[in-house]
C-alpha cells in the first residue's frame, strides 16, 4: 500500500506589517530586523532577501537625509505587504517633495576621479524593484516599491 | 562590520566582514580610512566576508580609493561574492576600481 503525502495546511501569514519609525539613521537596522522577522516564515531565496535590504537601506537612507527631522519630518511610515510573487515597500514621510522615479540615472564614471557619490542608491534602487510609483498626498511623499518574490 | 588589516610588501591587505549598509560603514570607516587612506600604500581590500553592500559602503570604498590614488597608489577589491559583484558592476564600480578573484592576483594588479 502506497501513502500519499497529506498536504499541510497553508502557511497563515499577516499580509501586512506597518512601522513607525523616527527619522534617524539608527531606524534603519531597526526595520530591517523587524521586517526579516515578519517574512521569515516565507524562507523567501537569498536574493529576494537581498533585493528588499537593499531597498530598504537606500529609500530610507535618502528619505533620511533629505527629510529633514528638525523640519518636522520627524516620522518615516512604513508598510511591507505580501503578494503572491512579490513583496512591496511602502514608505511615507513629510519631508520636501521629491520624486526619486524622476532622478536622471548617473552616468558611470570613466575613472575614479570622476565617480561621484551621490545618485548611486536611486540606481540601485532602480536595478533591484521590479516597479516603483510615487506620489504626492498633501504634504507627504509616498513611495511604493516591489521586489519580485 | 569588522575590519582586520595587515601589511605585507608594502601593501596593506584589509579584510571586511559582515554589513556594508549604514550602520556596518559607521562602525569601522574610521578604522577603514585610517588604515588605507592615511598610510597612502597600495591596498588590497578583501570582500569574501561581505553579504551585503549598499551605497554608503560604495561611497567608502570610492573615498579610500581617490585618496590613495592623490598619494600616487591604488586600491583593488577581491573575493567578492556574486550579490555583492552585482552592486557593484552596477554602478560601474569594477570599471573604476579593479576586482580580482584572489589575494594574489589583487597584489600583482597593484604591483603593475
Amino acid at each position: 500500500m502506497h501513502a500519499l503525502p497529506v498536504p499541510t495546511a497553508a502557511l497563515q501569514l499577516p499580509q501586512r506589517l506597518e512601522l513607525r519609525l523616527e527619522n534617524r539613521r539608527a531606524s534603519c537596522e531597526q526595520a530591517r530586523l523587524a521586517i526579516e522577522r515578519f517574512l521569515a516564515p516565507l524562507e523567501l531565496n537569498a536574493a529576494t532577501v537581498f533585493g528588499i535590504e537593499l531597498v530598504l537601506e537606500e529609500v530610507l537612507m535618502n528619505i533620511i537625509w533629505h527629510a529633514k527631522a528638525e523640519a518636522g519630518a520627524a516620522e518615516i511610515g512604513l508598510g511591507v505587504e505580501v503578494h503572491d510573487d512579490a513583496i512591496a515597500l511602502c514608505f511615507e514621510d513629510s519631508g520636501v517633495a521629491f520624486d526619486p522615479t524622476l532622478a536622471a540615472e548617473p552616468v558611470a564614471p570613466a575613472t575614479l576621479a570622476e565617480a561621484r557619490p551621490g545618485g548611486l542608491g536611486i540606481a540601485l534602487v532602480r536595478k533591484f524593484a521590479r516597479s516603483r510609483a510615487y506620489e504626492r498626498a498633501g504634504d507627504r511623499n509616498r513611495l511604493r516599491v516591489t521586489i519580485a518574490r | 562590520m569588522d575590519i582586520e588589516v595587515s601589511q605585507r610588501d608594502n601593501t596593506t591587505f584589509v579584510r571586511l566582514s559582515g554589513r556594508l549598509d549604514s550602520p556596518g560603514v559607521d562602525r569601522i570607516e574610521t578604522r577603514f580610512t585610517a588604515a588605507v587612506a592615511g598610510p597612502g600604500r597600495p591596498t588590497a581590500v578583501d570582500l569574501a566576508g561581505v553579504s551585503f553592500l549598499a551605497s554608503m559602503g560604495i561611497r567608502m570604498l570610492i573615498s579610500n580609493a581617490r585618496a590613495l590614488g592623490q598619494k600616487g597608489a591604488k586600491m583593488a577589491l577581491f573575493g567578492v561574492p556574486e550579490p555583492i559583484m552585482t552592486v557593484l558592476e552596477h554602478v560601474a564600480i569594477d570599471q573604476i576600481i579593479p576586482v580580482l578573484a584572489t589575494e594574489q592576483e589583487a597584489a600583482e594588479a597593484l604591483r603593475a
